[in-house]
């Protein structure tokens, strides 16, 4: 019995020891060296295939997302949103803000071996102002070489939007003249060569795209611990286009890292203990649209009636899963400009609506719910795109609005379609929305008098909200532009052309083995500005 | 027979043509810019204006058509609006994955169905041929999307034994072999299922016929009578349905490609018509139909081996 007890006892006590052994092991802060975290391929998933990989012709996100591992800015953006310097050393700033002159860093080379000079800088710059995503860069009046090292940019305007521009390494990053020359058939297909910590090596078409490590890398951003090389040998961004399946193979490990977490699987992977999941706010709001060409909303008390009817909360539980936030902003919480406007804030008050309605003139006469005037039924038609989210938020809406005599017909239509209609201004209201991380480009976006018909949906015009957001585009004052984006802002909440409904969250998911993951999360999801972060922090486990 | 060959291909001009024509006007016809789409929803008007010139989208339609038509003649389909990559090479790259799933998904459910649907007739009533209606059914009335996601959550997410997605390969390669598992057996479910009720029910039919039982008379053992006899005679309608489920095959291939990310035209169809991609639609179109016309020529020979009373004339 007492050698029984003692060899329980024994026993007892290596296990503790062990236990103690394991949570030294996974719960300490050991840090690993550079040969530890270096190797591997990360399998990134992605759901979208970009058309090319052409900086001057394509505008997916997705191909951005992918150029930005290949190509290098000038300049790239912090998780405050501070300009650092990334191929270029430093830069001045005229007292105008009208010029800028750049630094540029010496001895960098671009994969094919061709060397980083300011001549690269004006053949990139001058290609992109007569591309597909120039209006990005409109500000810009002229590219000037100095010296092999010094390039200055000449500005119709000063423009505090300019920088944070130039930082999307996929758009605006450096490209190799001379591999562009040599590749012109095939640019942007099966050749896209920069100065990036990523080159190109293949794209099977329908299934990957596969990068290498650049080894010459060693001019990564001072904010992040590592300058380079990249710890990942290899990033293959693999093409799963179903969501469903995409999510299930981070689960099953089949993919290592993805950013397309569709909002209705959140709840689930937030409890999901076997993967690395992150949410965080984005620069994404979605938002109803009035069109003000129709007699009917011309009337702002019918806009109120309508803004007032909608509770947000559901939208936000219903059709994103409980992922969106409420809001009474158009900007996006991580837009360039945001700011609280719990002032201005359009309350959910039924009774409020009714209220207007009735002093509007609308009556329900025939008992059946639905308000009539002058023999007219308040009939309209919600347009919004036939994606889940969406859709469901369409509905939601639908219904509150039939709680207080509006009968709204949602109409969902295919992406194409419903942009060519809303464009046309063939419609009533429409829940819509867009990601943007600039603020005054995204109010002249949306409500800029010139661009009624393009982005502009509600047709909307007001010469004072112009001047505001012209104002702030020509500001090189962070100040001065925040104090114009928040007055346009106001100006569009008191008219109301729009009526906000949720700010969307990004998600992020990965494997276990995908070390660092954390750190990706602290950088807002800004046309993918944290790319920097995972190509040169996120490691995999060994 | 080589005139016959030379007439049916010589047939298939027109027939393909005429089904573009109806597609590119369709296209046409239905809302959403192209050019908007691919340059996205910022794009200036200016910008969008200098795109579709240096497209040819702002010619006239019909003019448009037939610029596509006398391209067709010089072996040229044109360049994707979206990507800019000859159509052509777009196609070729994507052709023999959706050639490899359908082409094997029919070979598989013809053989299956063949089989069960004529142990079936000849076990009429029993548990064999309660059992195989039971599935037969079953195949007829599961969409794909909904038994290609049930699939993978058992035997891919739960069992881990085939891989979730893509094209490892080749179909003769081990990675390919178990790539192609699932994604086949989606889109054979529909063919077996029917085939299999038609095998049966034409097998019935057979079997009651006077020169089978002429045949037993004689003597003869019961697999030459089955298979020589009564099998041979069930397989005309069962080819001719064949020939017909081909584009019903392509069109489920759309619904079994997405789903499991296999890098076929079925899914460069859907892309581009998201994307308003003309000359893509067009050309993938045109090569449906192509095949799907070539299939049916090639099952039409087929009647004259099984059947030497049929003549191809």
């Amino acid at each position: 019995m007492k050698i029984k007890k003692i060899v329980v006892m024994y026993l007892l006590f290596v296990f503790l020891i062990t236990l103690a052994g394991v949570n030294y092991a996974t719960g300490g802060t050991t840090t690993l060296t550079r040969e530890e975290k270096a190797g591997g391929v990360l399998v990134y998933g992605i759901s979208d295939e970009p058309d090319n990989l052409d900086p001057w012709k394509t505008t997916r996100a997705v191909s951005d997302n992918i150029m930005n591992y290949i190509l290098e800015p000038l300049v790239v953006v912090d998780k405050n949103l501070d300009i650092v310097p990334s191929l270029a050393e430093s830069w001045k700033v005229s007292e105008d803000g009208t010029v800028y002159t750049f630094k540029l860093k010496e001895g960098i080379k671009f994969h094919d071996g061709t060397p980083f000079n300011a001549d690269a800088v004006v053949f990139t710059f001058k290609n992109a102002m007569k591309g597909n995503v120039a209006y990005a860069i409109e500000s810009v009046r002229d590219i000037v070489k100095v010296d092999d090292y010094t390039v200055k940019f000449v500005l119709k305007s000063s423009s505090l939007a300019f920088l944070l521009n130039i930082a999307d390494g996929g758009y605006f990053g450096i490209v190799s003249p001379t591999a562009y020359e040599k590749y012109k058939d095939r640019w942007g297909t099966d050749a896209l060569v920069g100065a990036g910590p990523f080159k190109f090596e293949k794209w099977i078409r329908g299934q990957e795209i596969v990068l290498v490590r650049n080894d010459e890398y060693k001019h990564g951003p001072d904010f992040l611990d590592n300058k380079g090389p990249a710890y990942l040998e290899k990033i293959v961004f693999k093409l799963i286009p179903e969501p469903t399946i995409l999510v299930g193979a981070v689960k099953s490990g089949d993919v290592d890292f993805t950013t397309y977490v569709p909002s209705v699987f959140v709840q689930e992977l937030k409890k999901d203990s076997t993967i690395q999941f992150y949410s965080a706010p984005s620069c994404g709001t979605r938002f109803l649209v009035f069109n003000l060409q129709r007699e009917l909303f011309q009337d702002k008390h019918i806009r109120l009636a309508i803004a007032h009817a909608i509770d947000k909360k559901p939208v936000a539980d219903i059709a994103w899963s409980g992922t969106a936030i409420p809001t009474c902003s158009l900007l996006g919480p991580t837009t360039l400009g945001y700011y609280d406007v719990s002032d201005e804030c359009i309350e959910y008050n039924p009774e409020k609506s009714k209220q207007f309605l009735a002093d509007a003139g609308w009556k329900d006469l025939d008992g059946d719910g639905i308000l009539e005037k002058n023999g007219k039924k308040f009939e309209i038609n919600l347009l919004a795109y036939a994606l889940s989210e969406n859709s469901k938020s369409a509905v939601v809406i639908q219904d509150q609005l039939k709680k207080i005599g509006i009968k709204a017909d949602v109409e969902t239509l295919e992406k194409g379609a419903a942009i060519a209609k809303a464009q046309s201004g063939d419609f009533d209201i429409m829940e819509y929305g867009i990601w943007h991380t600039i603020g005054d480009a995204f109010l002249n976006y949306i409500a800029y008098s010139k661009n009624k018909g393009v982005g502009n949906t509600a047709f909307y015009e007001n010469l004072e909200f112009d001047e505001l957001v012209t104002k702030a585009s020509m500001t090189a004052k962070m100040k001065e532009y925040k104090e114009y984006v928040k007055k346009a802002q106001n100006i569009l909440l008191k008219d109301l052309p729009y009526a906000p409904l949720v700010a969307l969250t990004y998600s992020i998911m990965a494997k276990p083995r995908v070390g660092d993951f954390d750190i990706v999360a602290e950088y807002p999801y800004l046309q993918d500005w944290h790319v920097r972060v995972i190509a040169l922090e996120v490691y995999l486990k060994k | 027979m080589s005139g016959y060959i030379i007439k049916r291909v010589l047939l298939l001009i027109p027939i393909v043509l005429g089904v573009t024509l109806i597609v590119f006007l369709i296209m046409h016809l239905a809302p959403g810019d192209p050019v908007r789409l691919m340059l996205g929803e910022r794009a200036t008007p200016e910008t969008i204006i200098k795109v579709r010139h240096e497209l040819g989208l702002d010619r006239p339609v019909h003019i448009q058509y037939f610029v596509w038509l006398s391209n067709i003649i010089k072996g040229n389909l044109g360049n994707s609006i979206t990507t800019g990559r000859p159509v052509l090479e777009t196609i070729v790259e994507r052709i023999p994955a959706t050639l490899e799933l359908t082409i094997t998904s029919i070979i598989l459910a013809t053989i299956i169905a063949i089989f069960l649907g004529s142990i079936s007739a000849i076990h009429r009533g029993g548990w064999i041929d309660q059992t195989t209606r039971f599935f037969a059914l079953f195949g007829i009335s599961m969409p794909y999307f909904w038994f290609a996601l049930m699939l993978l959550m058992i035997f891919s997410f739960r069992l881990g034994w085939l891989p979730i997605y893509g094209r490892g390969g080749p179909i003769w390669t081990l990675d390919g072999l178990k790539h192609a598992v699932l994604p086949v057996v989606v889109l054979s479910l529909a063919n077996l299922a029917l085939l299999t009720r038609l095998t049966r029910s034409t097998m019935i039919d057979v079997l009651g016929k006077d020169y089978i039982k002429t045949a037993r008379g004689k003597g003869l053992p019961k697999r030459v009578v089955i298979y020589k006899h009564a099998l041979r005679n069930a397989l005309i309608p069962i080819v001719t349905i064949i020939g017909l489920r081909l584009a019903y095959t392509f069109g489920g291939a759309v619904v079994t490609e997405t789903v499991f990310a296999w890098p076929g035209m079925g899914r460069l169809i859907v892309q581009a018509i998201y994307q308003r991609d003309i000359p893509v639609i067009q050309g993938v179109t045109l090569m449906f139909g192509i095949i799907i016309m070539l299939a049916n020529l090639f099952v039409d020979l087929l009647y004259a081996y099984l059947d030497p009373r049929i003549t191809i004339e």
